[in-house]
């Protein structure tokens, strides 16, 4: 399970871009260095582009669920399916403080 | 929710380079789309490095490459040419290349030694009339014959050739036996072009054919291609699928932001070279940053951009016009192509 704490920063990688068509519903993440690709969806282009704002973990939950309109488990369970997604490939990092209290069901 | 991308922003399994190895030119053609402006041309081992980010931007996408190898007069710089032929010839990224050129370097001896390279296609020379007249008046004295004797050079050597043609109001009238003498000279492929008010052409903008005059002509070059042409006709051109939209060999959207991209002599990257806007440098970018990143390809991919007359087109998906003819004569590279009759 992927451990993710309430205060932990997310932050796009090194190299990564975003882009989207949103008239089309193209939404992509590029790694400009290594040219790995990536095929978004609404949902993961929101997250990705919320995350690259700099908007801290508990504030992401905050405003997934205004977005999205789900409540705080859903809210939890889609944005950690994107984001055990976007760590695996590289889109996105952790910021994090081992001290830091753990999100609970993440 | 997210899955690895196997490439969907190009439509076709190939991406094509358009390398323009020097600006430098023996002719001053009238109509031409460059000013023949000093510009810093590479070093082989930086021309080389080109290939290779070509090859790695493939690779990552997925695509066959196809080139076509020019300039200025790419024979000017026949000091590179044969190595960055050789190294491509050697590459397995790469499915064709051609060279595009004015002709006058070609010689007996060049052709034996272009024939000797592996994947080179074709050569295209340029024609723009049937008779010495018309084409002299545009591209100098002499060139006609010049343009004419390389292509029976070519010919014998056994490498296909084929002839572009730049139409405005001065040689419409010649393309029907235009494309008979080419037939009689073997010549294997024959494609029009349009004139567009850029580089010296800005100063022929009174030649660029009104949009029924560019309809007329589409309509009898298709009619030529569908009754038995003597040399086949090359129609995959914006404003062309008008002519006959049914036909899949008519007519074919504007590559630039889609699948192609055109290097310059100093490595400079623009999204065409009729669309001379620069969007990187390969050698200290790499097509990753400039392809993923630019806000112009960006611009151009996105057909909601277009503007009304385009965007809302029933052939939106086949055409969407001359993005550089857009450019040239209003400014703005996503307004409507001015020659559009429709």
């Amino acid at each position: 399970m992927l451990e993710v704490t309430n205060k932990r920063q997310l932050a796009m990688s090194d190299n990564i871009l975003i882009q989207g068509i949103p008239e089309l519903d193209h939404f992509y993440a590029f790694n400009v260095k290594d040219g790995d690709h990536f095929k978004l969806n609404r949902t993961a282009y929101w997250v990705l582009e919320t995350i690259g704002a700099g908007r801290g973990f508990e504030d992401l939950i905050t405003r997934y669920m205004v977005e999205f309109e789900v409540d705080i488990n859903n809210a939890r369970k889609d944005l950690h399916e994107v984001i055990l997604f976007a760590l695996k490939n590289k889109i996105i990092r952790e910021v994090s403080d081992e001290k830091e209290k753990k999100v609970p069901g993440l | 929710m997210v899955t690895s991308l196997i490439p969907d922003i190009s439509l076709e399994d190939e991406f094509y380079f358009q390398w323009h190895l020097t600006e430098r030119c023996n002719k001053a053609c009238k109509h031409c789309y460059q000013q023949a402006n000093p510009m810093k041309e590479l070093a082989l081992a930086d021309l080389l490095a080109i290939v290779d980010h070509m090859e790695e931007a493939l690779s990552k996408w997925g695509k066959k490459g196809t080139l076509s190898l020019t300039g200025g007069e790419p024979f000017i710089r026949r000091d590179v040419l044969h190595a960055i032929m050789d190294r491509i010839d050697s590459s397995s990224s790469f499915i064709y290349y051609d060279i595009l050129t004015n002709g006058s370097f070609i010689t007996p001896e060049e052709a034996q030694a272009l024939a000797g390279h592996r994947l080179l296609r074709r050569i295209q020379v340029s024609l723009e009339g049937a008779t010495a007249k018309t084409n002299d008046s545009i591209r100098g004295v002499g060139s006609f014959d010049e343009t004419i004797s390389a292509i029976r050079i070519l010919r014998d050597a056994g490498i296909p050739v084929s002839v572009m043609t730049t139409v405005s109001k001065s040689n419409k009238d010649e393309v029907p036996a235009l494309i008979d003498l080419l037939g009689k000279e073997g010549v294997a492929t024959f494609a029009l072009e349009r004139l567009i008010p850029e580089g010296r052409g800005a100063d022929l903008s009174d030649q660029i054919l009104a949009p029924e005059e560019l309809h007329d002509l589409y309509e009898t070059v298709y009619r030529i291609a569908i009754n038995g042409s003597p040399v086949r006709l090359l129609l995959y051109r914006p404003l062309f699928a008008l002519v006959a939209p049914n036909d899949p060999s008519v007519g074919a959207l504007c590559s630039a932001g889609n699948n192609a991209l055109t290097i310059m002599p100093d490595a400079t990257v623009f999204p065409c070279r009729r669309l001379p806007m620069p969007i990187g440098n390969v050698l200290e970018d790499g097509f990753f940053k400039i392809w993923y990143g630019s806000e112009v390809l960006w611009k151009l991919r996105n057909p909601k951009n277009l503007c009304r007359k385009c965007r809302e087109c029933d052939l939106l998906t086949q055409c969407r016009g001359c993005r550089a003819m857009a450019y040239f004569t209003t400014g703005d590279y996503m307004a409507e192509d001015p020659q559009c009759w429709k």
